[in-house]
């Protein structure tokens, strides 16, 4: 029994098996991943995009690289996989495993470290899914059988067994990237490598593959080194944080809970992308205890603190505060003219297909911040695509009040840049929106972006992209906007741009009509609130309202405070109840 | 948007039993069907030959969607028969005339003949690509040249995401400036402007699926397969029975075929016990179906 056991371990990646691999197995002081004085410069640049970087990372722990846009972060994690390191010069060496990366040999190399990407769909290589499990097998030579059972086996560990047979374009999103890293593991790596896997995932799928990433690094002792911006999922698993700063140097290299009294204490702006409960107890200042990072933790410690400052929280009752409302914000009431309606709005795709909007009502006032939630193909985005006249309703109708302009503004901002630099794009519409150059230099001083005329506009980090292509479209000067998914895959401190952006374009009278499935993104900027659910709308309400009487489908800071703080949505209610903080 | 489509595809194996078999089989099958009817533009076995790719083609995927295939092939069709006869007035009996051009009943009957061979060949490769999945075609020729099975595979998953992705751009840009575009000239700068689009984030796209490749180690070495059918008895069979069939049929259809003629007329068609071998030959699938049923 023992001697099968080993056996099965030991040939681990290779088949063709690398000639040390049984020395590296039982070598367990080694760490996973080791830099030392690591430096890199893009060949014929002379600034550093990281300078001196040390640290080692433990094999079998699991470790969060985070930093802000532009810190080098995909740089540091690609320098993890030989075959896709960026080219340019380095200082300093890289040991994986207790090896030179660059002397692997290419089987070996292939199998030791797995990467794992941003987006679902690119990493796909072929058309269905058991052959996307056995691609990376039949790349080095897999014998069949043995090639058979790995895939098997593979499939089982990650519950894909019911669509194995799919064509991978008929996947969910989060389906797919599940595969991408299923692909990635059944050539059974040592360390897996992952560029903000979840960034382009709903939340319920975000937090699925977090689950499964979980198992992987708990069950099959695989190294995980992940890019994640939304923290709040991710953290609670973690066991290492390294933390890079603007300059491309490290600041932080120890454990979650340092790290997060780390940053609450020097007041970082990486503090908008902390787990809400932990942001939560900064409010109550310095803390002797483990900050808290999860939901529970949050509650048991806001309970606690509240009883310390004898104001006895009602009981810890879940449901119970969901009637009661000791509303800390006054409700907004909007007041404008309703500018776009749409009523009993019946659409499908094609004539053999089920409707994927059902009955639709919805009215949008001028100055309104209007948010849509709900999951993945409840008929979110066929909504928007519907309302701005893309979309032909087949029963009731989308009435523009007056001759207001309707412009839409898809998920994916890159389908609306064609040129090669930000500035002649931005001009690219002139004909049709009656702007000149001049108005084209207002809005990118508005909105930040003046340095980066000269780009290529693929070359923006995700927030900045997000910011250039809503300036394209407000050069059109539209009265409703609508928007799908905003502020997906940006981080916490692009979004709180947009956030800003959204406010002001309220204020000068435009309707924003947004989806999003970031709750804590929408309970901080919308004023109404629908859910939609079964192709229609399920409920709709003031955007404070929805969020207090919802009692799953809510914010992290509503779910804490609920039954302890009721009426609290977000971090700034809670600081507004205790009267304290700025509530970041 | 859970749609028909998917549910259908929930197995890539095409309905029945037939798709079950070797890849060599179902390979050969088609490739005589079409080589057939090729051959031929005798009346009768165009006529065969189109029924049974019909009849193949309902039972696969269904009365709608045999509907559907006709929609766009009948006009196909008759186009090809109205050019025959404006073009290629050979026939004896004229139904109409003016100056040097003559339509003839010959003529007619040749076209529409053409036109039906045409929709059953292309019937015929509907049926295929429900039964040859992309991945019986790599294996059968994976083996000899991983690397075109390889970016065969690849092509197929790019082609809908190309027009998935088209969709999303045009949708994008349309609702934003479609209806303030009045001019053709404009229509064509965007439509220029969209592919420009579509090839730069195409691009974008195929350097992810180039690095995910590489990573996992795609070209370090000879490529295995992990695809496998074996040889059944059953499948030997087919193969023979499908061997004989071809020689016999071949035969009997050059004797046909030779007999017949459109021009100057129609060569009268009789009831004859030659046609049924075709007919059985192309009843192959339904076959090794009534066979299971058999047991």
């Amino acid at each position: 029994m023992k001697d099968a056991i080993l056996t099965e371990e030991m040939p681990r990646c290779s088949i063709v098996a690398a000639p040390d691999t049984r020395r590296e197995s039982t070598a367990v002081d080694v760490s996973a991943i080791r830099f030392s004085g690591y430096s890199f410069s893009y060949a014929g640049a002379d600034t550093r995009v990281l300078s001196n970087i040390d640290f080692s990372i433990a094999q079998g722990s699991f470790t969060i690289l985070c930093g802000p846009t532009g810190s080098g972060k995909s740089t540091l994690l690609r320098a993890m996989k030989p075959e896709l390191a960026v080219a340019g010069k380095t200082q300093g060496f890289i040991r994986i495993l207790g090896d030179d990366p660059s002397r692997f040999d290419p089987v070996a190399s292939a199998c030791r470290v797995g990467f794992v990407m941003q987006d679902p769909e690119n990493q796909l290589v072929t058309d269905t899914v058991w052959h996307e499990l056995a691609f990376g097998l039949e790349n080095i030579g897999t014998e069949q059988q043995v090639m058979r059972r790995r895939v098997a086996e593979t499939a089982h560990f990650f519950g894909i067994g019911a669509w194995f047979d799919n064509r991978v374009k008929d996947l969910s999103g989060g389906q797919k990237q599940l595969l991408n890293l299923a692909a990635v593991v059944v050539m059974q790596p040592r360390v897996l490598v992952l560029d903000e896997p979840t960034s382009q995932l709903d939340p319920i799928a975000a937090k699925d593959f977090f689950d499964v990433l979980e198992r992987v690094n708990a069950e099959l002792g695989i190294t995980v080194v992940i890019i994640e911006h939304r923290l709040e999922d991710v953290l609670p698993l973690a066991d290492h944080v390294l933390y890079l700063t603007p300059a491309g140097t490290l600041s932080f290299d120890g454990t979650p809970e340092e790290f997060v009294d780390r940053i609450v204490a020097a007041d970082d702006p990486f503090l908008l992308a902390l787990p809400a409960a932990t942001r939560i107890s900064r409010l109550f200042g310095r803390l002797s205890e483990k900050r808290p990072v999860t939901v529970k933790q949050g509650r048991r410690y806001l309970a606690a603190r509240l009883v310390q400052m004898s104001r006895t929280p009602s009981v810890l009752d879940y449901m119970g505060g969901a009637g009661s409302r000791s509303s800390c914000r006054s409700p907004e009431k909007v007041s404008g003219d309703v500018v776009l309606k749409a009523s009993d709005v019946w659409f499908r795709y094609d004539r053999d297909e089920p409707f994927v909007l059902r009955g639709v009502d919805i009215e949008v006032r001028s100055g309104q911040l209007y948010a849509i939630v709900g999951g993945n193909g409840s008929g979110k985005s066929t909504l928007l695509s519907a309302l701005a006249g893309v979309r032909k309703a087949e029963r009731g109708r989308v009435r523009r009040v007056g001759d207001v302009k309707v412009a839409l503004m898809a998920q994916n901002p890159k389908t609306l840049f064609v040129c090669d630099t930000l500035l002649e794009d931005l001009c690219e519409w002139q004909e049709y929106g009656a702007y000149d150059i001049a108005d084209v230099d207002a809005m990118m001083a508005r909105f930040d972006l003046s340095e980066l005329g000269a780009r290529h506009p693929y070359d923006l980090s995700g927030g900045e992209m997000q910011k250039a292509a809503l300036a394209k479209v407000l050069l059109l000067d539209p009265d409703v906007l609508l928007l799908d998914e905003p502020v997906k895959g940006i981080d916490a401190v692009a979004k709180r741009e947009i956030a800003q952006i959204f406010e002001q374009l309220a204020e000068e009278g435009k309707a924003v009509l947004f989806t999003a499935h970031d709750l804590e993104f929408v309970a901080d900027v919308a004023q109404t609130c629908s859910m939609m659910f079964g192709y229609d709308i399920t409920c709709t309400q003031e955007c404070h309202g929805f969020f207090q009487d919802n009692l799953f489908y809510s914010t992290a800071t509503s779910r804490i405070t609920r039954g302890i703080l009721d009426g609290c949505v977000t971090v700034e209610d809670v600081a507004a109840a205790l009267g304290r903080g700025d509530g970041r | 948007m859970p749609s028909r489509r998917a549910e259908r595809q929930a197995f890539t194996v095409g309905k029945g039993l037939f798709p079950t078999y070797h890849p060599a089989v179902t390979m050969s099958f088609f490739l005589t069907a079409v080589c057939f009817a090729f051959c031929s533009m005798q009346p009768v076995y165009v006529t065969i030959s189109f029924v049974m790719a019909s009849a193949y083609l309902v039972f696969l995927r269904g009365w709608r969607i045999l509907g559907r295939q006709l929609r766009w092939l009948a006009p196909l069709a008759l186009f090809i028969a109205l050019l025959n006869s404006l073009f290629y007035a050979a026939g004896a009996t004229k139904i109409w005339s003016w100056g040097p051009f003559a339509i003839t009943l010959e003529g007619c009957l040749y076209g529409v003949f053409m036109g039906i061979m045409l929709i059953s060949v292309l019937i015929w490769f509907a049926c295929y690509n429900e039964v040859m999945t992309d991945d019986r075609f790599t294996y059968l020729f994976g083996r000899a040249m991983p690397t075109t099975a390889l970016v065969i595979s690849m092509i197929s998953r790019w082609v809908p995401t190309m027009a998935t992705r088209g969709r999303v751009i045009y949708d994008a840009q349309e609702s934003l400036i479609g209806a303030r575009d009045t001019s053709r000239k404009a229509r064509t700068a965007r439509g220029m402007r969209m592919a420009s689009v579509l090839v730069g984030l195409g691009m974008e796209d195929s350097i992810q699926t180039s690095d995910s490749m590489r990573a996992r180690g795609y070209g370090v070495g000879k490529r295995t397969s992990y695809a496998s059918y074996s040889w059944h008895p059953r499948e030997k069979c087919a193969l023979i029975a499908l061997a004989s069939l071809v020689v016999l049929n071949g035969v009997l259809m050059y004797v046909a075929t030779v007999q017949f003629a459109y021009y100057p007329t129609v060569s009268p068609l009789r009831p004859w016990w030659g046609y049924a071998p075709y007919a059985i030959m192309l009843a192959l699938p339904f076959l090794v179906e009534m066979e299971a049923i058999g047991r």
